[in-house]
């Protein structure tokens, strides 16, 4: 079967042309000779009944009954029906014996004289098809009623036969005659099958028809297995296609092909996009609490619209990789900070050597390692958390490069944290709020920056407090907000990230702020899931 | 039909194309799948079709209401002849005992022993009818035509005569048997008269008798008279011939009169007014032969058609008139209905199937 389909078109279509030709011309043809024969055969008999009967009314005939029978007479009409086409006349006597005929040459031999009888007794003429000599024949069968004078009596019958076979022929003839145009009219409908065929490959860049469907097909499972979602329209809206991905992030059912996507995408912005003569670059649209991106490109014909496909991404999977590249990059400059810090303690105890007070050097490297060793104290035995330990041993490198005075309060407690709070979280919700107060201080003669944690009760509180100038009455309103940044451009998302982060884990952010004294960031996290309304 | 029949038809009608459109545009896409849902929807539609257009023709033809025009009764003969006398017998005693209101008109159709009358007959509606005899059947077993019997509606038998076969007074056969023995013993010695043409029931009659003697139909000679029979009469009278078939009634008068002989009558029982003339039958040619006519009419009648017929023929044939004419044309009551002439014609078909046969006619 599978080998049957790999047929080419050509080959197809010559196929059904030449079977459909040909069964065409058979079909008329047998018609044709059906209906021929019935017609001839009826014209036939017509004629042989006619020929028949007029033999019988022939005066010289008659003339032999009434002048004594004479085999001359006889003899000059059996010579005049002799130029007859294609028919024998027989004379037969009332007692059945043949006394004339043209049949010099015998071929009907002794005739079924048994068939003449209702002629010969009930004087009726007739005419039948039966079978002489093996050779099938029309007999038409006349009386020869000869009037003498007062009454008429029946002498005998005219018969005359005519072979069914000179039908044949002549229907033989026609039919050659048929297949001759027949035969050019198959040639016709090869070549026109040729040239279809040609002009059909030529359209389908001489791909067989199952050589496309295999590149549908190949298509397709190419625009199922994109990660990105795809979706395509016609001009007035009609789903045409729909892949997996793009399915599972609208939350389509299957089968929404032919459907209107009014019907089943319920984001005005994203129907308004696809429906644009306009290429839309990165739109955001939010689809059941899911931010999708939507980029899409319009198919233009003629100046008009007559589709529109657009590729859908899920903004938390960019976001998601955003956070795994800010973390890297936070780390290494965390350990930049540090690196850096230690070659200035290093340049500085070298330096002490060099000028060879040594007293100073070790009590410089003293004092260095018991303050770090003060604030690593309190990190390494409150807080138990190691995602927290990290961050907060890379801030405390920074803020020494910074000459920040990072103060993590004695009093902070950490017994670990929920699984569900991730080191991204962390990062993007403690780096931001300590990088936010270090960026605050930067300006002050005295810059401290206090950090405190506690997980007393059901939440883990942070509080990040600095002694910058505060928040401007007027920042206050969209302090959250995406994009609002006091820090310049292409900046002010780390508020708005922190947000959404700690909404997405249940919890709240609270600030209070005072003009010169600065600033106190506070945020409350549930410590199960369970707990989620508790702050709510 | 009436209204709430149209009405529901109209409504299946509509319901069906409805369904067929909304098939074939809605579902478009599925036609493939659903094609013999739409081919067997298809098939309700034209069956619907083929109701509606058959209860419509019946419409036509149903309704009781016959007959709604005039009556026309074909004689396929010349004004004058037997066939002639019996449509105008009977379109006269039907008018005039007012057992139809219609009018009646008698066409003569004459030609090939009938059957130009009757293949008018064959083309029209049920408001023809045309008057017929054995030759209807006797023609077509001769080859002489395509139309039988079985392609008419046969409404009624109405009166037969009875064939005679006569000699000359001084002809020497006491009796029906000396004659075949002597046509036996020289077939072309015996001249015989029949008239007006061979294979009518004149000369069937003697064919059929001549060969329960055992005598060949091919034997026999015939002289045929043109006139029919007062020709045939006036030949034997003339010695022309040695004897003669013919009705009854041709040669009833001169036979009273002494001028010739009947040697046998095809009927049943002798005859009143001829009690002389010994039967076939009692002859020991076991044969009765009635020289019938009757009336029929184009094929495909209706029950209630056929009914009315049997009405007013079955009163027609009780009424004085008819009785009298028998009587003056030497006729006999041979009347039977519709359904007893079906039966009747069957029978006869068989036994001029069985005597042309005989002669070796049909293959």
């Amino acid at each position: 079967m599978k080998k049957l389909l790999k047929v080419p078109i050509k080959i197809k279509i010559l196929v059904l042309i030449v079977i459909l030709i040909i069964s065409i011309i058979v079909l008329l043809s047998a018609m044709y000779i059906v209906m021929k024969l019935n017609d001839d055969m009826a014209k036939a008999e017509e004629l042989t009944m006619q020929t028949a009967k007029t033999i019988s009314y022939m005066p010289a005939l008659h003339d032999y009954y009434n002048s004594y029978k004479l085999v001359n007479t006889l003899g000059n009409v059996v010579n005049q029906v002799k130029k007859i086409d294609n028919m024998e006349v027989f004379f037969q006597k009332r007692n059945g014996m043949i006394i004339a005929s043209t049949d010099d040459e015998y071929t009907f031999g002794e005739l079924t004289i048994e068939e003449h009888e209702k002629a010969l007794i009930y004087g009726s003429s007739y005419v039948m098809q039966t079978v002489e000599e093996d050779k099938k024949v029309i007999k038409a069968v006349a009386p020869i009623m000869v009037d003498y004078g007062e009454y008429k009596k029946v002498e005998g019958a005219v018969i005359v036969l005519f072979e069914v076979n000179h039908l044949y022929e002549a229907i033989w003839e026609d039919i050659r005659e048929i297949l001759k145009v027949s035969v050019i009219i198959l040639f016709l409908g090869i070549f026109a099958g040729y040239s279809l065929t040609n002009s059909i490959r030529k359209d389908t860049l001489n791909l067989e028809p199952y050589e496309i469907a295999a590149m549908f097909r190949e298509r397709n499972a190419i625009l199922h297995s994109v990660k990105e979602g795809i979706l395509s329209i016609d001009e007035k809206g009609m789903i045409t296609m729909v892949n997996t991905s793009a399915a599972q992030l609208l939350t389509l059912e299957s089968g929404v092909e032919g459907r209107l996507v009014e019907e089943v995408i319920s984001s005005e912005v994203m129907i308004e996009g696809l429906k644009s003569c306009k290429k839309q670059v990165n739109v955001e649209i939010q689809i059941d609490e899911k931010a999708i991106i939507m980029n899409t490109q319009p198919i233009i014909e003629a100046g008009k619209r007559i589709g529109t496909v657009a590729s859908l991404r899920d903004r938390t999977e960019i976001k998601r990789m955003i956070d795994a590249i800010s973390e890297v990059k936070q780390y290494s400059d965390d350990l930049r900070a540090q690196s850096h810090e230690f070659t200035n303690k290093l340049y500085a105890i070298l330096g002490l050597l060099q000028l060879d007070k040594k007293e100073k050097a070790i009590e410089f490297i003293n004092s260095e390692a018991t303050l770090l060793k003060k604030e690593e104290k309190i990190i390494f035995t409150k807080i138990k958390d190691e995602r927290v330990q990290a961050i907060l041993l890379g801030k405390l490198g920074q803020a020494s490069e910074k000459k920040i005075d990072f103060v993590i309060d004695k009093e902070s407690s950490l017994e670990g944290l929920p699984d569900n709070l991730t080191l991204s979280s962390l990062i993007i919700i403690l780096g931001n709020l300590i990088s936010n107060a270090f960026d605050a201080v930067k300006e002050n003669a005295l810059k401290e920056v206090k950090f405190f944690v506690t997980d007393i009760g059901d939440e883990i509180i942070f509080e990040i407090q600095d002694n910058g100038t505060g928040i401007a009455e007027e920042m206050t309103q969209q302090l959250f907000e995406k994009g609002q940044s006091s820090k310049g451009k292409n900046r002010g998302y780390g508020l708005f990230n922190v947000q959404v982060e700690i909404e997405s884990l249940n919890g709240v952010i609270e600030y209070s702020s005072d003009e010169h004294k600065g600033t106190i960031f506070t945020v409350y996290l549930p410590k199960e899931e369970g707990s989620k309304n508790g702050n709510h | 039909m009436n209204l709430i029949d149209f009405k529901f038809l109209i409504d299946n009608f509509k319901k069906t194309f409805t369904f067929i459109y909304s098939e074939f545009n809605i579902n478009s896409e599925f036609n493939k799948i659903r094609g013999v849902d739409i081919v067997k929807k298809l098939v309700v539609f034209v069956l619907a079709v083929l109701i509606l257009t058959a209860c419509s023709s019946n419409s036509t033809s149903g309704n009781g209401e016959y007959p709604t025009k005039n009556i026309e009764v074909v004689a396929p003969a010349s004004p004058g002849g037997g066939w002639d006398l019996t449509a105008r017998s009977v379109q006269k005693i039907l008018k005039d005992n007012s057992l139809v209101d219609n009018n009646i008109n008698v066409i003569n159709k004459p030609g090939g022993g009938g059957e130009v009358g009757w293949s008018y007959l064959h083309t029209k509606d049920s408001h023809y009818l045309a008057v017929n005899s054995s030759l209807l059947l006797t023609n077509h077993f001769l080859g002489q035509s395509k139309l039988t019997y079985e392609d008419f509606t046969p409404l009624a038998t109405l009166a037969t005569e009875w064939q005679a076969i006569a000699v000359s007074v001084d002809a020497p056969y006491e009796n029906i048997n000396d004659l075949f023995e002597d046509i036996k013993n020289d077939p072309a010695s015996i001249k015989i008269g029949v008239g007006p043409g061979l294979g009518n029931d004149d000369h069937l009659s003697f064919v059929q008798a001549a060969g329960m003697r055992d005598v060949a139909a091919k034997d026999l000679n015939f002289l045929v008279y043109d006139g029919g029979g007062g020709d045939v009469v006036t030949a034997l009278l003339g010695n022309h011939v040695n004897a003669v078939t013919t009705s009854l009634s041709e040669v009833k008068e001169q036979h009273i009169a002494g001028k010739l002989k009947i040697l046998a009558v095809s009927s049943e029982d002798r005859l009143e007014e001829l009690e002389d003339v010994p039967t076939l039958k009692e002859e020991g040619i076991d044969m009765v032969f009635p020289h019938w006519r009757g009336i029929m009419g184009p094929p495909d009648m209706t029950e209630e058609e056929i009914k009315y017929w049997d009405e007013k023929l079955g009163e027609m044939v009780k009424s004085e008139e008819w009785a009298e004419l028998l009587t003056n044309n030497d006729w006999d009551d041979f009347y039977q209905n519709s359904s007893d002439t079906k039966a009747f014609f069957d029978e006869q078909a068989e036994l001029y199937k069985d005597l042309i046969g005989e002669s070796g006619l049909v293959q």
